[in-house]
């Protein structure tokens, strides 16, 4: 019997979980199945396989990640074993060609002990896999039988043989003792008294007090000196435990001895193999396997940012950047900053970190460095280094940083003066007291050095304030200027709606406008386009900035398919308002500072509205977070004199408006429909600096609705839309950070009419990259018919959100992103941000501009109409015409006012 | 270069022998944590270490793996193992990995004297004076016993 005797077929992996060189490697060989049985030999390893990960603490990741099991297919000439007669009276007296030459009686003495050429296994073994660690030979024999080992034998006709595997490997791999307090089945002499000193496994003592034995921090607290005892020493203690299962202390019986030998629990898979193993069996099988389930040097750790660049860092702001690994390990990961960058560098975080294995072996570790901006035009090199724990390495991570001025911002607001913006809005007068209104609460607002200009298009384009610096709050000559054009701006009423003309020509004022780092077109319309040029003739990729829409009315009253395509081609978005009433004020005011402060890398932090009555103190909380640079606080109301504001810091300081006078980081400033401050981080009173944490904003009214205008003290007047019944006064407050923690949310649709779906998306970034903190993300949306509803959008990947609606009338849908989160120094945060929808009926298939020539044209458009408005427009009917309707009794004033009219209402 | 050494000693009529050292390109399972004090009772068991001429670089107890008896099993639920005295050579391996500076192996056992039991006897049983190559050497090595 031997290598004549049969053929080795090959090696299969048949659990991986890495390379053989980093892992544990056991091996199952088969021995005495021939090639026709070599299937049962593998179905016997899937068993095996499958049994033991069931098996603590094998189904624990951290251990079932160091282990490889393969499979060696030896077939054998014949089936079976040798089974000799043996010593012990038992034995068939067979024999059995097989390729290692297993015998039952390997002993001459005791039949049970199955075992063959061990030396052969284990050169048959180095030869496929010079790795291995351990070998378990499977015999295919006709009855139970074994041996334990290095290379360890054991037949597959017993039902236990997973069992008894486990146990042998417990010996031979994890170094421990036997458990069972008997040495033979017959033989119990010299097994009474164990007095062999202390033994070195690690699961059996000879000391019976569980406070002071070598597994006492596992002991099970108020185990008692022992916990079991056998008052029999003549004979192994087979009674019941004495405490609950899985009761760790000390069990006397244990090493084949009845009494003075110790064992953790009652039961063990050391003990009997019906048994699972013991809390200290199972905690050193983790240590043994945390040598090979640790990530290998060679692939387990790769860094992938040897260099950090903090490129063009805004003064005044600390940027961060994060050194990012890739591993591979199905076990913690810890890195460690052994060596810190000096300043203007730091370590932003721990300088532990440790990286977990949730979701899978394979992912990304960041360790996150900061650089605080200094003087403009300065610059920083330095490096780190950061040590992985478990593979022992060191990564050097290159550092550079530089400063730059903050970007500068030119905004140029195209407003629409067509006939329509003369339209009544019951309490506020019409639409173009909402223009007024909510315009000028952009213009407060702006930076210093930001620039400002105006233009607007009715049925041609009209240029109204070259772009100029804003200049200080409240009085900078740009703002003034702005306000002064804002506050003549007049409506034409027999205009038409030219967006095109608005668009081209607001691109050429900003293209006049001088050097600015970014430059954004603000477009409000109210209608649908009835004239040349229209969006569509003015091409996108000439544009060059940012372009923001904003429509004001209905989805089918504006249909701005065309000015939405043209803002997201362009990097900005669309707005819509919806139903034009009183509170369209507040929305329209939020619409223009949500867009101001997207362009000026602002964040808005909240945007809560409500009312305050005098002698009230509103206290509205937020959060500020270390990574926020610059708070801006505004309220918007239309008599913002008759209000208060300020801030309480998490300390309890409060800021207003007599710091300013002292403090040149702060800015408080009234203007035409706002009250601001604006401060840089942190903010320090009295030597107490206040930051991060929990701020509130207060609002308070005077007392007897008070307010100061011109210097005069007088009453809030009650002004239907911005007063309440109870004559308190309305307000809309928003909290913006600038801050490189961002929320981006856009809205696309794939289509323009109801059954279109809305894909709301949601990212949030820190630095630029993914957020690493947690954080969710919900949207309150409004529909059509004003019904709201509050959606957690679900997280796609790390650090974007989405939902998806599908419309269902037509109309303008709201959503209303909200994000809260956690920095990555559990800091609190929250980010919102507004985004809408539209669809009509018809508007998947809009007019054709060029069938009906202008204005409108198309199918399904009136050519009298189009015939009469063009007359109307052009100055066609003159004095002469109007006499001879009045000869005809048509009063030409009614005439006149009945086809303007007709005219605005064919427009939406 | 290999990080490994798979040690292989045969155990014959009670005593131990290092029959060869190979090295093996993998990881070694980690040596026991150091003893709080070298000079207390240490452990009664087969201890293997690798030592420069100075400390013990490497350590790990080792005992489980030369056991006198065989383990066989009795088909009894009750009592599924029983022990039998061994009379035949066998062969154990040891993967151990390679401190730069190791220049000894020494396997060592430790035992309660017959006369004392509470003192604990050292034996070395197994003692390689010499820095342990990675070449592929498989010349079988002689110790002392």
């Amino acid at each position: 019997m031997g290598t004549s005797n049969g053929t080795v077929l090959g090696l299969t992996k048949v659990y991986d979980e890495g390379p053989a060189s980093d892992r544990w490697n056991l091996v199952l060989v088969a021995e005495g199945y021939t090639s026709a049985q070599i299937l049962d030999f593998q179905a016997s390893v899937q068993d095996f396989v499958t049994y033991l990960f069931t098996q603590p603490p094998f189904d624990e990741p951290a251990v079932a990640c160091g282990i490889n099991i393969w499979r060696l297919d030896v077939s054998s000439d014949e089936s079976g074993a040798d089974d000799p007669m043996c010593g012990d009276g038992a034995g068939a007296g067979t024999t059995a060609a097989t390729y290692f030459d297993a015998t039952y009686c390997s002993d001459g003495a005791i039949r049970r002990l199955l075992a063959g050429d061990s030396d052969l296994v284990r050169d048959t073994v180095a030869a496929a896999l010079p790795e291995y660690d351990a070998i378990i030979v499977l015999v295919n024999g006709a009855i139970r039988g074994g041996a334990g080992g290095s290379v360890a034998w054991l037949s597959t006709s017993s039902g236990d043989w997973r069992e008894v595997a486990v146990h042998e490997l417990g010996h031979s791999a994890f170094g421990l003792a036997d458990e069972y307090d008997y040495y033979s089945t017959d033989d119990e002499e010299g097994h009474d008294n164990y007095t062999g000193g202390e033994p070195s496994e690690p699961n059996v003592t000879a000391e019976d007090d569980p406070a002071t034995v070598k597994w006492s921090a596992l002991v099970t607290a108020g185990a008692s000196v022992p916990t079991m005892s056998n008052a029999d020493c003549g004979n192994p203690n087979n009674a019941p435990s004495p405490v609950a299962a899985g009761t760790v202390g000390t069990f006397e019986g244990a090493r084949y001895f009845h009494c003075d030998a110790y064992r953790p629990e009652y039961a063990c898979m050391m003990r009997t193999t019906g048994s699972a193993f013991c809390a200290v069996c199972r905690r050193t099988i983790r240590n043994f396997y945390a040598t090979f389930a640790a990530p290998s040097p060679a692939t387990g750790v790769t860094l992938t940012t040897p260099t950090l660049d903090f490129t063009d860092t805004p003064v005044g702001s600390t940027m961060l950047r994060a050194a990012s690994f890739q591993v591979e390990s199905c076990v913690p990961v810890t890195f460690e900053v052994t060596a810190a960058p000096g300043a203007p560098f730091a370590v932003h975080g721990a300088l532990l970190v440790t990286s977990l294995p949730a979701g899978g072996p394979l992912r990304t570790a960041r360790v996150f460095f900061s650089y605080a901006a200094g003087a403009v035009g300065t610059s920083a090199t330095d490096s780190a280094t950061i040590r992985c724990i478990e593979t022992a390495q060191d990564f050097v991570v290159a550092l550079n940083g530089n400063t730059v001025a903050r970007p500068t911002v030119a905004v140029q607001l195209v407003l629409d003066r067509s006939g329509s913006m003369l339209d009544a809005v019951p309490g506020i007068g019409d639409k173009a007291n909402l223009l007024r209104f909510a315009a000028n609460v952009l213009v407060d607002l702006l930076y210093p050095d930001s620039g400002i200009g105006l233009n607007a298009f009715d049925q041609d384009p009209h240029p109204l304030m070259d772009v100029q610096v804003a200049g200080p709050a409240g009085i900078g000559a740009g703002r003034l200027a702005a306000r002064a054009q804002i506050g003549a701006y007049a409506p034409n009423p027999s205009g038409m709606t030219a967006i095109g003309d608005g668009i081209e020509l607001g691109k050429a004022k900003l293209d006049a406008a001088g050097f600015y780092d970014a430059k954004a077109m603000i477009v409000l319309t109210d209608g649908i386009e009835t004239a040349s040029k229209r969006v569509s003739e003015v091409a996108a990729g000439v544009i060059g900035q940012r372009v923001f829409g904003i429509g004001l009315g209905t989805a089918d009253g504006v249909q701005p398919a065309t000015l939405d395509a043209l803002a997201n081609n362009t990097g900005g978005y669309l707005l819509m308002t919806g139903q034009v009433t009183e509170e369209t004020a507040f929305q329209l005011a939020k619409y223009y500072l949500q867009i101001l402060a997207g362009v000026t890398n602002n964040d808005i932090v909240l945007d809560p509205e409500g009312s305050v009555l005098s002698g009230q103190v509103i206290r509205i909380p937020f959060d500020v977070i270390e990574e926020d640079i610059e708070i801006t606080a505004v309220v918007v109301t239309p008599f913002p004199r008759g209000l208060l504001m300020a801030l309480e810091s998490p300390n309890g300081d409060i800021f207003g408006e007599p710091d300013a006078a002292t403090d040149p980081t702060i800015t408080y400033a009234y203007g035409q429909g706002t009250v601001h401050l604006r401060a840089s981080l942190p903010m320090e009173k009295a030597g107490r600096p206040s930051h991060a944490g929990r701020w509130n904003l207060l609002i308070a009214m005077g007392k007897r609705g008070q307010y100061v205008a011109g210097g005069s003290l007088t009453h809030v007047p009650n002004v239907p839309g911005f007063t309440t019944a109870a004559g308190g006064l309305r307000y809309s407050a928003s909290v913006f950070a600038y801050s490189n923690v961002k929320l981006v949310a856009r809205c696309e649709q794939n289509g323009l009419e109801p059954g279109a779906v809305l894909t709301v998306t949601a990212t949030l970034t820190q630095s630029s990259l993914p957020i690493e903190g947690t954080a969710t993300v919900t949207a309150e949306i409004t529909r059509p018919d004003g019904s709201m509803a509050t959606v957690p959008m679900a997280m796609v990947e790390q650090g974007r959100w989405q939902l998806l609606l599908t419309t269902t009338t037509q109309g303008v849908y709201r959503f209303r992103v909200l994000a809260v989160g956690r920095t990555i120094r559990d800091q609190r945060f929250t980010r919102e941000q507004i985004v809408t929808g539209a669809v009509w009926r018809g508007g998947n298939t809009p007019g054709d501009p060029g069938a009906g020539g202008d204005p409108g044209g198309g199918p399904g458009r009136d050519p009298i109409g189009d015939l009469l408005c063009c007359l109307l427009h052009s100055g066609a009917i003159g004095p002469e015409a109007l006499k001879r309707l009045e000869a005809l009794g048509i009063d030409p004033k009614r005439f006149l006012e009945c086809l303007r009219k007709a005219c605005r209402d064919r427009k939406g | 270069m290999a990080e490994a050494l798979r040690l292989q000693f045969e155990w014959r009529d009670g005593s131990i022998h290092l029959k060869s050292v190979r090295p093996v390109d993998k990881r070694a399972p980690a040596g026991d944590p150091p003893r709080r004090d070298d000079r207390s009772k240490p452990p009664i068991g087969i201890e293997l270490e690798l030592r420069d001429d100075e400390r013990t670089l490497y350590r790990r107890q080792v005992g489980t793996l030369f056991p006198d008896s065989h383990e066989v099993q009795t088909g009894d639920p009750a009592r599924p193992f029983a022990r039998h005295p061994r009379s035949k050579p066998y062969t154990v391996e040891v993967i151990v990995p390679v401190p730069p500076k190791a220049r000894r192996l020494v396997l060592t056992e430790h035992r309660v004297e017959q006369r004392d039991r509470a003192a604990v006897a050292a034996r070395e049983i197994v003692h390689v004076n010499e820095p342990l190559t990675i070449g592929g050497d498989d010349t079988p090595r002689q110790g002392r016993q």
